[in-house]
């Protein structure tokens, strides 16, 4: 009994131990561990020093897609309280549209515009069926994008 | 018919998604019911084979006294 | 522990496995036609459209995963303290079928990634920690493999999937904790409508019977396999 008691607390300590040193790594670690910075955090250049690759991420504000030539395109990424403005040259993934999520990878210019070099789309985590989705609107209830 | 497998041109990436998920599935399952025939017979016939003094500890698949490994068999 | 100990008899083990395992089978089929047939005739996703189909299978793959490991660690913990030889077996069994699991849940992942996000693959919280799940399986079943004996590749396999577990939390938590290109859960929030939510629950329920068939049937499997172990030790000292 007593043999078993002692395992026990053996395993239950080697668990705390090793959480407790997981936690840590994560925590010191937690910068590093972003996807793509916000762009409240680029405005506040919380970002790795200027003239390095990161991505960044929000919502393509709406009305601020332009198409500038034959594939290339300026919008702004928003998180609602900043925004940041972005260029990209290249083809943009099908879900890509305003209102919609986004990650784009690149660098930021000495004039504050973003330079991308990739596009990715985000999606959030509510799914229904087109009808669902257009009753939502007709009863002004939709809070997502277009 | 045509247009559900068509999957609004997605079909590339959606067929082959549920080829490999259910594939699997059903590939485990057969190894595993195969793998369980084959111990089985091989079971049968070393308890078959097997010195008098085992066959009588453990006479049929279900009801072997011990499954703790060589060292708590005493022979 | 007097529930664990009378389940500790492989004989009456066996027994209660073979009585259940063709109704379990049985149900097992039964909702998976049925999340199948709902999940591939309902409505596309209207934001995503055809590619949202995967869901019926990344995400009850990916619930799974994580799932079985869970299964895994707790019967590692009761093998290291309790000494339970059934705890033991079951851990073992688990390992394929939650690799398997993690392996599927990557692969549709990857290929609902494509046409939505616009890639196979993308080094964020959610889908890297997914993929240290998957490499922990495989360390944990080749620990099975290279060591002979089972007492000592038990204990050092358990003591792998309980360290292993602390990824479970990180997992799960990724998405709320950093950035992450892969979006949070929204299955059990209600954030998925009824008509996509019905055949995802009814997959999610088959892939679970799925896994306690086919863990009972490998479990079977491994203690006829001992005993043969067994056998030919004992013929061998003969």
């Amino acid at each position: 009994m007593t043999r078993k008691r002692q395992r026990m607390i053996f395993v239950l300590s080697g668990l705390g131990a090793l959480g407790l040193a997981t936690g840590l790594t994560l925590f010191a670690l937690r910068d590093n561990l972003v996807f793509f910075y916000s762009p409240t955090q680029v405005v506040l250049r919380e970002m790795p020093v200027e003239n390095r690759n990161f991505r960044i991420g929000g919502l393509v504000e709406a009305g601020s897609l332009e198409r500038v030539g034959a594939d290339t395109i300026r919008f702004a990424v928003t998180d609602t309280a900043n925004a940041v403005r972005v260029t990209y040259t290249g083809l943009v993934p099908n879900l890509f549209k305003e209102g919609q999520g986004v990650v784009a990878e690149g660098r930021l210019g000495t004039d504050g515009v973003f330079v991308a070099s990739s596009i990715l789309a985000k999606h959030d985590e509510t799914y229904m069926p087109k009808e669902v989705m257009d009753a939502l609107k007709a009863q002004g209830n939709w809070k997502g994008g277009d | 018919m045509a247009e559900f497998f068509a999957m609004d041109g997605y079909a590339f990436y959606i067929w082959p998604t549920y080829i490999v998920t259910l594939g699997f599935m059903i590939w485990l399952v057969v190894s595993t019911l195969r793998g369980l025939a084959a111990d089985r017979k091989v079971l049968a016939e070393l308890e078959k084979n097997a010195p008098h003094r085992a066959r009588r500890r453990g006479e049929t698949a279900s009801s072997s006294p011990s499954l703790r490994g060589a060292e708590t068999s005493d022979a | 522990m007097a529930n664990l100990h009378w389940l500790a008899n492989p004989g009456r083990f066996l027994r209660i496995s073979n009585a259940v395992v063709p109704y379990l089978a049985g149900l097992t089929v039964v909702l998976l036609a049925y999340g199948l047939w709902r999940g591939l005739t309902a409505p596309h996703d209207a934001t995503q459209g055809a590619p949202a189909t995967i869901m019926y299978m990344h995400v009850p793959s990916a619930i799974m995963s994580m799932t079985v490991y869970g299964g895994m660690a707790v019967a590692s913990a009761v093998a290291l303290i309790w000494k339970h030889p059934l705890a033991d077996i079951a851990a073992k069994s688990s390992a394929l079928i939650g690799a398997g699991f993690t392996a599927t849940c990557l692969i549709s992942g990857s290929m609902w990634g494509r046409p939505t996000w616009g890639t196979y693959w993308a080094w964020d919280a959610r889908l890297t920690s997914e993929l240290v799940l998957f490499f922990v399986y495989l360390g944990y079943i080749a620990i099975w493999q290279a060591i002979e004996d089972p007492q000592r590749a038990g204990r050092a396999a358990a003591i792998l999937a309980l360290a292993g577990s602390v990824n479970l939390p990180i997992i799960h938590y990724s998405v709320e904790w950093w950035n992450t290109l892969h979006q949070p859960a929204g299955l059990l929030q209600g954030k998925t409508d009824p008509v996509l939510a019905v055949p995802l629950l009814t997959l999610l329920a088959a892939f679970f019977c799925f896994y306690v068939t086919v863990l009972l049937l490998r479990m079977e499997r491994e203690i006829v396999g001992r005993k043969i172990r067994q056998l030919r030790l004992l013929q061998a000292q003969a």
